[in-house]
């Protein structure tokens, strides 16, 4: 019983963190422009098959497992974002002044985008990402099993939320992030230029969601060009969960739901893995709208 | 003149707030811009900060027209504009808030203590969430920010909003003193008679047009302005 319910934490922590990656990229930017950046999932996938592409290449040449994993991490996480500032300023920036709803339906037009052109460019069959290091289990006793994966997708994913942590609110520009993210107009007023602060958003959302993918790839070895979808509908889930627009709400909101789906499957059924989330947006959305952490902001007149 | 506003109009979509509007602001000075709720106060301050596009009309700022230069290039030109509702940033700290306010240049140990000196409120609320403070420590705290981007002009839009009497009194004195340290005030009030006490001169604006301006003094003394402003009847 009590190895069950520690191997379902051990599942669940691996699962969550990568949720909780993914989540504070849609926290993040709803944080500074309140729109639901859709395309984020899909920076995600993106992510994914440029570590496959960067690991094929990479592991002729790279003898050193580690360092072929750090290669390909930082490769995904520089290539997503790439991409998702160039969604910004091809898709979102032109918008700037535009409704919200506009913008909203741009983000819905951008993930389609992406994923027809990934069904184009990488075929719509599943690929193998390749196993960059070999699994090798760390604990095994009493029907507990703990491999390196595991332990690899915890460690990196709290390292890279210590460091978001550190500059969000150690940093000049993280203070000045969550200052655009209160009140873009004044914060204008002290003179911060708010372009900037939404460039530098998305690329701490996009290299997230690049480690994110590699983190994945590892655990679940299976990609294919719809892949961000489910996980991009899971952290939006985990997002709500924790407050949209709130930090520590994504991290916490992703860790949860990993927990959640992990312990449905164990006790309930495999089946109700994906209910569980949809339901805990339900059970959220009618008790506390507002979220784990969030709060209402009146709307301005 | 610091700060010359000619032929200014804005609109609100098809509706003109201001028409064809000047006004100036020399080197030094306090001047209180007056009128009544809707009048169009605020909208004139935040087109001249940039924060909303004229219709018409230029707003030249030490020299240069800074009519079509986005806000947060006009902060760095030494305009610092304290907005209606004093407008804090309530999630982050007293301390990040001042932060913010001297965003655009390298904040010196001494600074803070010139802020402290002035408010020393703050000092003891450093570290507390700034949206936990009182109203009269919020404008405070918005002052202090708006002080620490070293502006030589520095509008401010009803300090004496929502506040007691008692604070109110304590917040013009201290935009007077801040204006006899060397920084150029443009006040908008709807408390009149606490305006002009404090400015050299008055400019009183209706539905988007000015009606009268005059040295602050000839104001508080003008009939007409006597009985529309200053609860005289």
């Amino acid at each position: 019983m009590l190895q069950a319910f520690l191997q379902n934490i051990i599942n669940g922590l691996a699962q969550g963190s990568v949720y909780a990656l993914v989540a504070l990229g849609y926290t993040m930017v709803y944080g500074v422009l309140q729109f639901i950046n859709f395309a984020h999932s899909d920076i995600f996938m993106l992510g994914a098959f440029s570590g496959f592409y960067l690991a094929k290449w990479l592991t002729p040449i790279v003898p050193n497992p580690l360092v072929l994993l750090l290669a390909t991490i930082l490769g995904s996480m520089v290539f997503c974002v790439t991409v998702g500032l160039t969604i910004e300023r091809i898709a979102y920036r032109p918008l700037r002044s535009a409704p919200r709803i506009n913008v909203l339906i741009t983000a819905i037009g951008v993930s389609l985008f992406l994923e027809n052109l990934g069904q184009i460019i990488f075929g719509a069959d599943p690929q193998v990402f390749p196993a960059l290091i070999a699994t090798k289990s760390i604990l095994n006793t009493g029907g507990l099993v703990l491999n390196n994966i595991q332990v690899l997708v915890v460690l990196v994913s709290l390292v890279l939320m210590v460091v978001l942590h550190w500059i969000v609110h150690h940093t000049k520009l993280g203070t000045a992030m969550r200052a655009v993210s209160f009140d873009i107009e004044v914060a204008n007023l002290m003179g911060i230029p708010t372009d900037t602060i939404i460039i530098f958003t998305f690329t701490i959302g996009s290299a997230l969601a690049g480690a994110a993918a590699i983190l994945y790839g590892l655990s679940y070895p299976k990609i294919e060009p719809l892949l961000g979808t489910m996980i991009g509908l899971k952290a939006f889930v985990a997002a709500v969960f924790g407050g949209i627009g709130n930090i520590l709400g994504a991290a916490v909101g992703g860790i949860v739901l990993g927990l959640a789906e992990s312990f449905t499957v164990y006790y309930i059924s495999s089946s109700f893995r994906d209910a569980i989330a949809f339901g805990i947006l339900i059970l959220i959305l009618l008790f506390k709208p507002a979220g784990l952490f969030g709060t209402f902001r009146r709307e301005k007149v | 003149m610091i700060l010359s506003i000619k032929n200014l109009s804005v609109n609100y979509g098809l509706i003109p707030a201001i028409r064809n509007l000047s006004m100036e602001v020399g080197q030094g000075e306090t001047v209180a811009l007056i009128g009544a709720n809707g009048a169009g106060k605020t909208t004139i301050l935040r087109a001249v900060s940039g924060l909303i596009k004229l219709a018409s009309g230029s707003v030249v700022f030490d020299g240069q027209d800074i009519a079509r230069l986005k806000s947060h290039l006009i902060v760095r030109r030494g305009m610092s504009h304290v907005p209606e509702r004093r407008g804090i940033f309530a999630n982050l700290t007293v301390y990040e808030n001042l932060l913010m306010g001297a965003y655009i240049r390298k904040l010196l140990p001494g600074d803070l203590d010139e802020v402290y000196s002035l408010f020393p409120i703050l000092l003891e609320r450093k570290k507390q969430i700034a949206g936990t403070l009182s109203g009269g420590e919020q404008q405070m705290l918005a002052i202090s920010r708006a002080l620490l981007s070293k502006p030589k002009l520095m509008l401010l839009d009803e300090p004496s909003l929502g506040l007691a009497p008692q604070i109110t009194k304590s917040i013009f004195s201290i935009i007077q003193k801040i204006n006899k340290a060397g920084t150029t005030v443009l006040l908008v009030e709807q408390n009149a008679q606490a305006a002009l006490k404090i400015s050299h001169r008055g400019y009183v604006l209706e539905v988007g047009e000015i009606t009268h301006t005059d040295t602050s003094e000839a104001l508080l003394t003008n009939d007409a302005v006597r009985k529309a402003y200053l609860g005289d009847h």
